[in-house]
């Protein structure tokens, strides 16, 4: 960190105590070093003027023992320069420059005496070398050298220094005594107001006070800081006031908010199930559409296809109509020459027979045209439903390689019906069923009393292919049909007569185990 | 050691002999010169000592000492011959010597300064009497002299000139001897 920095970020106690004794030492030093150079200065010129004095006496006194070149007296005169122990050496010379007399203190420099110019001085680092004229009234004899040395001068300088520093570092010592309670007038008050100004940031404690010591600046801000604080305060018992005031009025809020929400959440509940029973009614719509479409579209198909039998009706009808009459020459005409050619051989006979069937054969399915296209009003007569069966059976050629059962019971009422059309439903039956039964198989034929005698089932049975399951619904269509041979008229014939007949007919069936056309008819009672 | 060769020069005795031509040649210069300007002699010394003394002695003022003469008498042998005229180039402040041969018929208390040479011992304490109460300055240059009551008395020792002073002799004469002057003299009663 640099000296400036950690002035900065100092405690204001220490700036003040460092500028205040910074200030007071360097004013010391400086007058001290100012005392020091004077004494310095004082103790040469002292020291200069003394040992001229002693030269100017020494001169006085040695000038008569030159005059009258008395050398010992000289050297007595120059031996009292013992008295003073910082000269360490003198020397006279006479007019010729001559060395007249000699004063070698007990410590002397062994180095030859520098002389300087007549009424001069020199210094060197260790000594002070002085010359003076020797003169008896204006008439020069010679002249006088004094050689000092500076130990004392040394010696005074350094005690004058030391004292000078001494009283320097005294004065420092009690200015600094001073400074460091008078700093407290300044950084007391300063470091109260920091102190208390720390306490209010750190606990939050608005109620504190600062010391207020006197009307300097210190104290305006402390007075100051003090109003500022009343201020916060009074705002925070107003924001405390507030803030109850809202928290209560969150809570009620809040409660409202409850309040609601539990109410939404029974709406909530209500309206799903609300949902749920639209969404119930929906699919019973939904299926209530579906039904009446589809009995629509039934309908639509039953109308449509009404239709097209009623056209294919008229067509058939007429076509049926204009083909019955040359049928019905033709097996006369076969008749006649069955008749006629009773003699003939086998091979015309054969033929003949073929021919009969043949024409049998479309007669049979002229009549399914026509009885499919307008069903006749049928002729109701009570007979044994034995006989039907039998009159039935006569019409079809039951193969050799189908087990026919004939199950009546003998019990079985006799049905109201028209003879001839219950004829032609059975026929068909049993031909279908032997149709169904190629490889072969069992042909049954059941009775069977129902709802108290009033209705008379009667079933015909077979073992036969089966009828796929899609094609069930299709089975009483017309123009529908599996066989090979077969226009898809006689179930449609079946049904129509039946129905016409106050039956009704119902179909069971297996794919691959057989089939079961059950024909119910109101009995005959 | 140092020793005083005629002629005040100071010769060191003690030199290497590389310098011995040097030294012989410096001594053939010397003895060169002397032969020219001769050494002083003893009373050539006498006459500059009296010159000296006189300059520490203090004589009342008196009609006679008011004059600018510097009244030198010599009592018996002349002694100084060639000194006297040396004596009277040399005025001291803005008195000038006046060198005076005095018998015993001269009027010794004129004198400012009188010598009685040596020859004189007989008369010597007639001599003193005349010029008793008087400042006279009585010079001489004979053993006892001091003793006998003349103020300043020269002697010879280790060959150079040194003087006696009879301050008591001083006093009754009302002269005022410098101390620095008795300072330098052998003190006589």
């Amino acid at each position: 960190m640099s000296l400036t920095a950690s002035f900065r970020d100092a405690p204001i106690k220490r700036k003040l105590m460092l500028i205040g004794l910074l200030t007071s030492g360097l004013a010391l030093v400086a007058i001290s070093l100012i005392l020091t150079s004077r004494d310095i200065v004082e103790w040469r010129t002292r020291t200069v003027s003394e040992l001229t004095t002693y030269a100017s006496m020494i001169g006085m006194n040695v000038a008569p023992a030159m005059l009258f070149d008395d050398t010992k007296a000289a050297t007595e005169t120059l031996s009292a320069l013992s008295a003073n122990p910082d000269i360490t050496r003198a020397i006279v010379l006479d007019k010729e420059n001559k060395v007249f007399a000699v004063y070698n203190a007990s410590r002397h420099s062994a180095a030859p005496m520098v002389r300087p110019e007549l009424g001069q001085y020199r210094f060197s680092y260790d000594s002070l070398v002085i010359s003076q004229p020797v003169r008896l009234r204006n008439d020069a004899l010679g002249s006088i050298f004094l050689e000092s040395d500076l130990d004392s001068l040394y010696v005074g300088v350094l005690r004058g220094t030391s004292l000078i520093f001494l009283a320097a570092l005294l004065v420092f010592v009690v200015a600094a005594s001073f400074f460091a309670r008078l700093q407290k007038a300044i950084a007391g008050p300063i470091l109260d107001l920091a102190s208390v100004m720390q306490e209010v940031s750190a606990q939050q404690d608005y109620a504190a006070r600062a010391q207020i010591h006197g009307r300097d600046e210190v104290g305006v801000l402390a007075g100051t800081f003090n109003d500022m604080l009343e201020r916060m305060q009074e705002r925070d018992a107003e924001l405390a006031l507030h803030r109850q005031h809202l928290e209560d009025e969150v809570a009620q809020r809040t409660a409202d908010l409850k309040e609601s929400n539990t109410r939404l959440g029974r709406e909530l509940v209500e309206r799903k199930r609300a949902e749920e029973s639209i969404h119930k009614l929906n699919e019973e719509l939904e299926a209530k559409v579906e039904e009446r479409t589809k009995q629509l579209m039934d309908a639509q198909q039953t109308l449509v296809r009404n239709e097209k039998l009623a056209v294919l009706g008229q067509v058939a009808g007429s076509v049926g109509h204009e083909l019955r009459n040359p049928l019905g020459v033709m097996n006369n005409a076969v008749y006649f020459l069955q008749t006629v050619l009773s003699d003939a051989d086998e091979n015309v006979k054969e033929y003949l027979g073929i021919i009969k069937d043949e024409i049998a054969g479309s007669e049979r399915i002229v009549s399914d045209l026509l009885d499919s296209v307008r069903t006749k009003p049928p002729h109701p007569e009570t007979v044994g439903i034995r006989e039907v069966i039998s009159q039935a059976l006569r019409k079809c050629v039951v193969p050799p390689r189908v087990i026919l059962e004939i199950n009546l019971p003998d019990e079985l009422p006799p049905i109201k019906i028209d003879p001839m059309q219950m004829h032609q439903v059975f026929r068909n039956l049993l031909s279908n069923s032997i149709d169904a039964m190629p490889e072969g198989g069992r042909l049954v034929v059941m009775g069977a009393c129902e709802e108290g005698g009033k209705m008379v089932t009667v079933s015909i049975c077979d073992t036969g292919t089966g009828i796929a399951p899609e094609n069930l619904p299709k089975l009483f269509q017309p123009l529908f049909t599996t066989k090979a041979r077969g226009i898809g008229l006689g179930l449609v014939v079946v049904k129509n007569l039946t129905e016409a007949n106050a039956g009704q007919i119902e179909v069971h069936s297996v794919l691959g185990t057989g089939t079961t056309f059950s024909v119910i008819l109101p009995s005959g009672l | 050691m140092e020793s005083r060769v005629a002629g005040g020069v100071t010769m060191h005795s003690s030199v290497p002999r590389s310098a011995v031509c040097r030294w012989w040649c410096g001594v053939c210069a010397l003895l060169f010169c002397a032969a020219v300007a001769a050494a002083p002699t003893e009373y050539e010394v006498k006459a500059a000592f009296i010159h000296n003394v006189v300059k520490f002695v203090d004589w009342p003022i008196t009609p006679a000492t008011s004059e600018g003469m510097l009244r030198f008498c010599v009592f018996g042998q002349e002694m100084f011959g060639r000194a006297n005229d040396a004596l009277r180039d040399k005025p001291i402040g803005n008195m000038t010597w006046l060198v005076v041969a005095a018998n015993g018929k001269s009027d010794l208390r004129e004198c400012r300064v009188l010598f009685v040479s040596g020859a004189e011992s007989g008369n010597l304490k007639r001599i003193l009497d005349s010029v008793k109460g008087s400042p006279v300055l009585t010079i001489g240059d004979t053993e006892g002299y001091g003793e006998l009551g003349i103020i300043v008395n020269f002697y010879l020792e280790d060959g150079k000139v040194r003087f006696e002073i009879n301050p008591e002799a001083a006093k009754r004469a009302g002269l005022k001897m410098s101390s620095q002057l008795l300072k330098l003299a052998r003190i006589v009663q």
